[in-house]
């Protein structure tokens, strides 16, 4: 099977470069016939590809080790569940599944527009393939896969062998999780290659126009959504399989990851001033380009081993080929950007700071430079290298202090922004608007106060978030009262239909007001209490209401671990409240260990215990079980703020609601209805 | 068995890619532009009207004062005006069907033909160069 | 730029330059040197290290892991320069299972100057046998392979 996934890799090479080569020579020619077997080409190079995938799937889970990637990250004993993990659970396997994603995009690209935006899409196509091809290249030339299993023999001499068992995947990614993480990560950074492309593809054919823009934005959202939720499931995984009670430290990889998404929101905000008011077109193209430069970029500083991070992914040598291929796209687009910059003059200029475009403007600062600051982060111990000689490196002690000051004024735009208007706002306007959740926030404030928090950072970040709560609860009430009196349906009927009929928006403001519950859940960690007990069994350990009592711990057995597991009882003000089982696990097949936190988690606050190990008593006779036990103030309100994030966007997805034709047959007249933002049949304008 | 699955694959992705080289072309369209001039400015006028609707409804949920609502109004009618005078200009003129002429004579040839002045290719739906501002025929 | 443009400028310099400012000003006292061992001491000679937070690494060196109850104390060895760190152990976490005999270490904390470093956290990773088995070249991959 691997000679067959080699095979399919090679025509997956030939197919992508006879794509690039068959689409620009038939554009240039005007020669649809080379076109369109240049798409065909895209297409195969997905078949081939899945063919690969498909092969890489077929030797772990059969378990072959005469393949040296399967050795490396899977074993017998792996269940079948985690195997599928196994494929992505090293370099070679995790850049296939990049690129089978990335030409999977690319498939779904060229077939949806197979018979539209014919000037643009053989650049479009090229511009894929050229992508894919490099990471073809890079599996083909430098990580494969596929590579067999070889002893050096003292002569030197090479020959096959099959091992006898695999080495098994890190027991850190044997969570199920694990399984859906990092597809949708891959999904998220890869996805941001399709508007990347169109941009060019605009570019090239210069049809600068909205169409490119259009399409463009949805395809970001898709990737933004997948990048998200991978982002999320990566903070749970890392809270519940880490064991070190958070869900993120702003570790190397998980700043790779981010950085795009920031980028990708920016431009998610951006673009409406595009489509709306025909501004800052020069600037959405840099976003574009930035995005994808940022999921490259990502890339790179996970599989180059550049930084040093806990992941701990092996260094390698394909460092200097990402960052060559990085130069190559940055340069090249930023290149056809300049060339092309009379194509993107502005319609429109700011006309005050009081304004929806303004507030537009400084989201997309604060975006880029929440990004910019991470960057500096991440890169301080390369970068310091360079200027200074001296390595060095800043964690969340640097991290936190930076960033909360910039996720509360994005907090703060988050609410002002929408509450502005257009062009400009005369303080009559700011009155109206602002009256409510002002009043909301300053209520909150207080309440807060007095409940005895002093700490600023959870005062203000608390103030805004029921600023922006109430702004958002305001928006749907007043645009359901609105549209109830005039179409003259029921409330519920009307709030439905005000989402549907303008889904971008009023997803949009889901989307928010799932931030704000984000916000509160971050505002926790400012609360969090912890406490390290070495104990015997029958012993307690008390952290303010509750008490913990070890009651038991027994030998368990599985077919890839052996483990330990404690049996807690959590009693909180001296009632038992709940039976807790976290656990201690040993992998023989890596030699590593882990913890399975227990966790009991309340709207209130989580109740975390990590069995981290055990150590010797005092006097020689035995062992102590060492517990941690976290206080977690609301942090399920970050996982409930990820998932209203979630729906809030596809909410955004979904087409707008056309006015029911029922109701009134389309007429030439109302041409504007084919407009999709704020259709709404209440008004008509006819010059 | 490898050899047979990675012939068919082979034999599939040939086909597919050499398929479309031998088969009739009913429709060519690699030279028809989507955006001309008259596209862009009906999609402009969309979104200006879209922006109209967008702001009365504001004043309907009490985002604005009155006054604000009716001077930006009165604004964005200006904008909307002017582009229906432009293209009811293009249509009067026939330069439209002249736009379609153009698109689908040039449906064999290049996408664009190089400006006389600077060699730039512009859009055939420019009537004047991008980069230096010559005519174009 | 037309003048009334400019005015939109002031917003977003003010508020780059405030973010820049809190960057670069928040790196004292939280930035942490990253050092080999060697570095450690060149650097505690010319007294630069001035209380700083260093991360110093190295692999463990077999046989000299000592655990107590208020302290684990181990030694690590730069493997270019053979230099060794006294490493002393107080931080809350327990220690990771992966610090075991010839790991390689990452000691978060202090250092006074006295031979012995003070780590308040460690990281540390085990080279698996398939992995020292590629490091010490008794086994390779290859894609080509004559049978």
């Amino acid at each position: 099977m691997s000679q067959l996934g080699q095979f399919a890799l090679t025509l997956a090479f030939v197919a992508a470069t006879y794509s690039i080569i068959a689409s620009l020579y038939g554009v240039r020619r005007g020669n649809d016939r080379l076109i369109a077997s240049g798409r065909n080409a895209g297409l195969g190079a997905f078949a081939a590809l899945t063919a690969a995938f498909g092969s890489l799937f077929y030797l772990f889970l059969a378990s072959d080790f005469s393949v040296a990637y399967v050795v490396s990250t899977s074993n017998r004993a792996l269940p079948y569940f985690y195997k599928i993990a196994a494929i992505w659970g090293g370099q070679e396997g995790s850049l296939l599944l990049w690129g089978w994603i990335l030409s999977g995009y690319a498939a779904l690209v060229l077939i949806q527009n197979r018979a539209r935006h014919a000037a643009m899409m053989p650049y479009v196509t090229a511009v894929l393939m050229g992508g894919l091809l490099f990471f073809i290249a890079i599996i083909l030339f430098v990580a494969n896969p596929f590579a067999e299993l070889v002893r050096v023999g003292p002569d030197g001499a090479m020959t096959a062998f099959t091992a006898a068992d695999g080495r098994g995947l890190n027991p850190l990614l044997q969570y199920f999780l694990n399984v859906i993480h990092p597809p949708m990560l891959y999904l998220g950074m890869v996805g941001f290659a399709v508007p990347f492309a169109f941009a060019m593809g605009a570019m090239l054919s210069r049809q600068l126009g909205d169409t490119w823009i259009r399409t463009t934005r949805r395809w970001t959202m898709v990737a933004w959504l997948f990048l998200g939720t991978g982002i999320m499931l990566g903070g749970l995984w890392a809270y519940v399989e880490l064991g070190w009670g958070g869900y993120w430290a702003w570790d190397p990889v998980e700043n790779a990851s981010l950085m795009p998404w920031l980028l990708g929101t920016a431009f998610l905000h951006s673009v409406m001033i595009q489509e709306k008011k025909g501004m800052m077109k020069v600037w959405n193209m840099v976003l574009v380009i930035l995005t994808y430069i940022g999921a490259l970029f990502g890339t790179f500083l996970t599989r180059s081993g550049i930084v040093n991070s806990v992941h701990a992914f092996a260094q390698s040598e394909i460092g200097g080929y990402f960052l060559a291929f990085i130069i190559v796209a940055a340069g090249g687009a930023f290149y056809l950007l300049y060339d092309r910059r009379g194509y993107l003059k502005t319609e429109n200029e700011l006309e005050s700071y009081a304004s929806r475009e303004s507030g537009f403007m400084f989201n997309n600062l604060l975006f880029v430079a929440a990004c910019f600051a991470v960057l500096f982060g991440t890169m301080l111990p390369v970068l310091s290298e360079w200027f200074t000689g001296i390595k060095m490196t800043v964690d969340e002690t640097w991290f936190n202090p930076v960033m909360i000051p910039i996720g509360l004024a994005v907090l703060f735009v988050t609410g002002v922004g929408p509450l502005l208007a257009w062009r400009r706002s005369s303080i009559g306007s700011l009155r109206r608007a602002f009256t409510i959740p002002a009043a909301v926030g300053v209520a909150a404030s207080a309440a807060v106060f007095a409940g005895g928090v002093r700490n600023p950072y959870p005062l203000v970040a608390l103030t805004l978030a029921a600023f922006v709560a109430a702004s958002i609860a305001h928006e749907f009430v007043k645009g359901t009262r609105a549209r109830a009196s005039s179409t003259g349906e029921r409330l519920g009927e009307a709030l439905v239909n005000l989402t549907l009929r303008n889904t971008r928006r009023y997803g949009g403001y889901i989307v928010h007001f799932g931030m704000v519950l984000l916000f509160v859940g971050f505002t926790g960690k400012a609360f969090d209490v912890e406490t390290t007990a070495n104990m015997d069994l029958g012993d307690t350990v008390t952290l303010r209401q509750y008490t913990v009592r070890l009651d038991d711990v027994r030998g368990e057995r599985a077919a890839n671990y052996d483990g330990s597991r404690a049996v807690a009882s959590l009693f909180e003000d001296g009632v038992l409240v709940a039976r807790m089982f976290p656990e201690r696990r040993f992998y023989p097949a890596s030699e590593q260990s882990t913890s399975e936190v227990a966790v009991r988690s309340t709207l209130i606050e989580d109740v975390y215990i990590n069995f981290a190990g055990t150590v010797e008593r005092a006097d020689g006779a035995g062992l102590l079980a060492v517990i941690q036990v976290f206080l977690k103030p609301l942090v399920m309100w970050v996982w409930i703020g990820g998932l209203v994030v979630a729906a809030g966007t596809l909410i955004a997805m979904l087409p707008n609601k056309r006015p029911g034709a029922s109701k009134r047959p389309p007429t030439v007249e109302r041409a504007e209805e084919s407009h999709e933002e704020g259709v709404h049949e209440d008004t008509q304008v006819r010059a | 068995m490898v050899y047979l699955f990675s012939t068919i694959l082979a034999a599939g992705v040939l086909t597919a890619i050499c398929w479309p080289l031998f088969a009739r072309v009913d429709d060519p369209r690699s030279a028809v532009l989507e955006e001309t001039e008259w596209d862009l400015l009906q999609r402009k006028k969309d979104v200006i009207l879209g922006n109209i609707q967008d702001l009365d409804f504001e004043l309907k949920c009490g985002k604005l004062s009155a006054e604000d609502h009716q001077r930006i109004r009165n604004e964005l009618m200006a904008e909307v005006a002017e582009v229906y005078r432009v293209i009811d200009r293009i249509e009067a003129d026939g330069d439209l069907d002249a736009l379609i002429r153009t698109a689908v004579a040039q449906r064999r040839g290049p996408v664009a033909a190089p400006c006389p002045g600077c060699g730039r290719r512009n859009p055939p739906s420019n009537k004047f160069c991008a980069e230096c501002g010559h005519r174009l025929g | 730029m037309p003048r009334k443009q400019l005015k939109f400028v002031i917003g977003p310099v003010v508020v780059i330059l405030a973010i820049v400012w809190v960057a670069v000003s928040a790196l004292d006292g939280t930035g942490s040197y990253w050092q080999t061992v060697p570095e450690l001491y060149a650097m505690d000679a010319s007294d630069g290290l001035d209380g700083r937070r260093v991360k110093v690494y190295g692999e463990v060196v077999p046989g000299t892991i000592v655990r107590t109850t208020e302290a684990v104390r181990f030694t690590i060895v730069d493997l270019e320069s053979r230099q060794t760190l006294d490493i002393e152990y107080v931080g809350r976490s327990p220690v990771p299972d992966t610090l075991r005999d010839y790991a390689e270490a990452v000691v978060d904390g202090h250092y006074a100057g006295d031979g012995v470093f003070t780590g308040t956290t460690i990281q540390a990773k085990c080279a698996s046998k398939y992995e020292r088995e590629l490091e010490a070249g008794v086994i390779t991959e290859a894609t080509q392979l004559e049978r």
